[in-house]
């Protein structure tokens, strides 16, 4: 039977090297995804997910298992380390996914959906439309949206992760997807023309 | 709300770069040997601290051992009248504690805990410290 994340940590913080290594691979592809998406860039992002990983490495005996999950730790060790990329390189807005030859990460990598029931994405070409939305949105609004879609996270986790009550964790995500949804609204207008689908 | 949850099926995770964890792995093992030469060094500079303190304090109590008296007292244990060692037994027995050079031997307990710790400690560093990295898949 697979041990849980916490009973890896615990054997890691015992002694057992190759148990955080387990982590690691359990755990690469969250939070590549989130950083990947939050920094909009490729190759920043491989860099900021190595400086996650050392760093749970480093503070693993820190880890309580009564405060949060160990997703949810690494996640926001993740993201404080997303953001202190962000402020050093002052990013604004930020890039497409694209690879040095020329393919767009994004796309090729997203779930292949066949007609979405909701009007508003239904209208929506490919999920480069979602991501220039995404990147338009604030830091704030974004991680929200990434934590809880992608990563998968409660709004109690959430709001664990970020130091906040969860009442207000909701209200930043609604008003993320009101912001989200007005961004995809202006998009279908300029592609549909004045009769395009209301958001 | 059926809305956001097609927005999740849109943002599905991002498979990260092949090598990634490879890296990742030999960073970690990097970090390892650099926080293991840390200790290296450290404890062994404790180690010759802590033996250069042993040296003046085992002088100290040897002397104090000889000035307080102690060995007087002692002597009297080991003397063939032991009538009167048994008849004032206790006066002995506090005149033997009283004579011991207590803080002395105090300090050298604690040196040669400290000496042993930091002993241990650069024999489990060195291990790590020292040794090649290997590549891990």
């Amino acid at each position: 039977m697979d041990r849980t994340d916490e009973e890896l940590l615990a054997a890691f913080v015992a002694g057992d090297e190759q148990a955080f290594s387990l982590l690691v691979e359990r755990h690469l592809t969250t939070v590549y995804s989130f950083v990947v998406r939050f920094v909009g860039n490729a190759h920043d992002a491989d860099d900021i997910v190595q400086e996650t990983f050392v760093k749970a490495w480093k503070s693993a005996k820190q880890y309580r298992e009564e405060a949060s999950r160990f997703k949810t730790w690494v996640l926001h060790i993740a993201r404080n380390a997303a953001i202190d990329h962000l402020r050093k390189r002052k990013y604004v807005p930020f890039s497409q996914f694209d690879t040095e030859d020329g393919h767009n990460m994004l796309v090729e990598t997203v779930a292949d959906t066949e007609a979405l029931p909701d009007e508003a994405f239904a209208k929506l070409q490919d999920a480069e439309v979602v991501q220039e939305a995404l990147a338009q949105l604030s830091p704030d609004a974004r991680e929200i949206l990434l934590l809880h879609y992608t990563n998968e996270l409660t709004f109690l986790e959430i709001g664990e992760m970020l130091g906040e009550p969860q009442n207000t964790v909701k209200s930043r995500h609604h008003r993320a997807i009101i912001s989200l949804r007005k961004i995809l609204g202006q998009k279908n207008e300029k592609s549909t023309g004045p009769e395009g689908t209301d958001v | 709300m059926a809305k956001t949850a097609d927005f999740g099926t849109i943002l599905s995770e991002i498979e990260p770069p092949p090598g990634l964890y490879s890296v990742i792995m030999a960073r970690i093992a990097e970090a390892r040997r650099r926080a293991a030469r840390w200790q290296f060094f450290f404890q062994t500079s404790t180690c010759f601290i802590s033996g250069m303190l042993l040296v003046p304090l085992a002088q100290s109590i040897g002397q104090e051992f000889y000035a307080s008296g102690f060995y007087e007292y002692a002597s009297l244990l080991f003397s063939t009248d032991s009538g009167s060692i048994s008849s004032s037994s206790q006066e002995l027995l506090y005149s033997l504690v009283e004579s011991l050079p207590s803080l002395a031997l105090l300090g050298a307990g604690v040196v040669t805990a400290v000496l042993v710790w930091s002993l241990r400690r650069v024999m489990l560093s060195s291990k790590i410290a020292f040794t090649p990295l290997t590549r891990t898949v």
